[in-house]
């Protein structure tokens, strides 16, 4: 294929922007490869672990997390995402936060209740089920995490 | 010398503008229904959430810099910004002023999803179209089926014409070959995160129970009876799990052995349409980029010929 010059600089800048987006979603590819994933932080460029994690029989379900929050005077309460005014999956994320010490996502949940400077601290558990071969079977919740904030239980 | 040649000899082929032009207008349609549809998602929900909630991606703070490094939007921009892409994708649909259209509609939904996934929700289906959207932009598809085709048509009236679906130049295959390969990529991305780094090690994913928790988990969370009811066959799951390594494993061979795509390009609609009805996971972003792999000029000239011509079956004489 003979081209005119013109035609070899627009070649050269459509093949410089083709081999820049393959690059970034190639090397999303290769960082997943190598064990480092990006994840979702260079959206749009990102990895797809869509369903990824391998389970087992007896393994807890995530359905949604439960969060329980105690205040200062050792009251226990539920919190469900209608009482922050969240949607699922922002709910569901602040108790993925939770259960892995993220403060980012206890000081946001503690911002979004009206007794917030209360709490003393947030716990976050797994849905009441297992899953066995025959479908899911009832299990006792499992405790994922406890983090402490900073009033005190007196 | 010879790999230049075979790099422009595989990127610039001729190509028709059809085919570009006919996947822009599918693409704009589908994100300019998901922006209006979710109105609310895109502007209240994230101008309500608390200061404490925000946590910028690079996108959103790159898009947000001439404002500062890592600057909140405040509502009229946000609003400002909603309205703004609504009416530069219809713009972008219709075909007026197409590549600047395209590319700010591009760049309006980036700065949307980009923000609303800064309040810690993400998912996986909207990236991909995003990243279509801004190659299109930056390729003829407005060349036609547009407003601008149509101009121009009237300015050359006289000149020699060409049928459309014939219509074509060396610079309209390339975005479509560029996003099949960013599409199979993502696929191979879903593969390696199950194979390499599941929970998992190895193979672990393909047990069956596997997908039979995921059945589970978003049947009860998403009141789901049919993939509830699905989990318990354990064996016909297990087989499922297969099917789906093998399809995201494979899926690539389709760029350079077409003919797959009548083998591919079913199943993977019939898998994204399986996933919604019992995970209620939805991908529409994903089954109209299916599109990129079905050449339009040539089946909607293929339909043109099937519906001039009929068979002629014989008449009964008249008595």
């Amino acid at each position: 294929m003979r081209l005119s010059e013109r035609n070899s600089k627009v070649h050269f800048v459509i093949s410089s922007f083709i081999v820049i987006i393959l690059l970034l979603q190639g090397s999303a590819l290769l960082f997943m490869a190598i064990g480092k994933p990006i994840g979702t932080w260079f959206w749009p460029i990102i990895d797809y672990p869509m369903y990824s994690g391998a389970h087992e029989e007896g393994d807890y379900l995530y359905v949604s997390l439960t969060l329980e929050t105690v205040t200062g005077d050792g009251v226990v309460s539920n919190v469900t995402a209608d009482d922050v005014g969240l949607n699922f999956w922002k709910f569901y994320y602040i108790g993925v936060g939770i259960s892995k010490s993220s403060e980012h996502y206890a000081d946001y949940l503690v911002s979004l209740m009206p007794n917030g400077s209360d709490i003393a601290e947030v716990r976050v558990y797994s849905s009441p089920f297992i899953i066995t071969k025959k479908g899911k079977t009832d299990a006792a919740p499992k405790l994922l995490n406890i983090m402490t904030m900073k009033s005190e239980i007196k | 010398m010879m790999l230049l040649d075979k790099w422009n000899n595989f990127w610039f082929a001729k190509a028709p503008y059809f085919d570009l032009a006919f996947i822009r207008l599918l693409m704009v349609a589908l994100q300019l229904f998901i922006l209006l549809k979710a109105y609310g998602g895109f502007t209240g929900a994230v101008i309500d959430m608390p200061d404490e909630a925000f946590l910028p991606l690079p996108a959103l703070k790159v898009l947000m810099l001439p404002w500062g490094w890592g600057v909140r939007p405040d509502p009229l921009m946000i609003l400002t910004v909603y309205w703004v892409t609504v009416i530069v994708g219809i713009t972008a649909f219709i075909g007026l002023m197409t590549n600047l259209s395209l590319f700010l509609f591009a760049m309006g939904c980036i700065f949307l999803q980009a923000l609303n996934y800064s309040f810690g929700e993400q998912h996986h289906a909207e990236a991909l179209l995003m990243i279509a959207l801004l190659v299109f932009s930056l390729a003829p598809c407005g060349k036609v089926l547009s407003i601008d085709s149509y101009v121009k048509g009237l300015k050359c009236r006289g000149n020699s014409e060409v049928r459309l679906l014939d219509y074509g130049s060396s610079y309209a295959g390339w975005p479509i070959k560029l996003m099949m390969f960013v599409f199979a990529m993502i696929y191979l991305s879903a593969i390696l995160s199950k194979i390499l780094h599941g929970d998992g090690q190895g193979l672990d994913w393909i047990n069956g129970i596997t997908l039979q928790y995921y059945l589970v988990q978003d049947g009860l969370r998403w009141d789901i009876d049919l993939g509830i009811w699905l989990a318990q066959f354990h064996d016909v799951i297990f087989i499922v799990q297969i099917v789906v390594v093998v399809f995201q494993s494979t899926f690539f061979l389709i760029i350079f052995f077409p003919k797959l795509r009548w083998i591919y390009l079913p199943i993977g609609l019939l898998f994204h349409i399986g996933i919604y009805l019992t995970l209620r996971a939805p991908f529409p972003q994903w089954m109209i980029l299916y599109s990129l792999f079905v050449p339009w000029s040539m089946a909607f000239q293929w339909l043109a010929i099937k519906s001039t011509v009929v068979s002629e079956c014989p008449q009964r004489q008249a008595n």
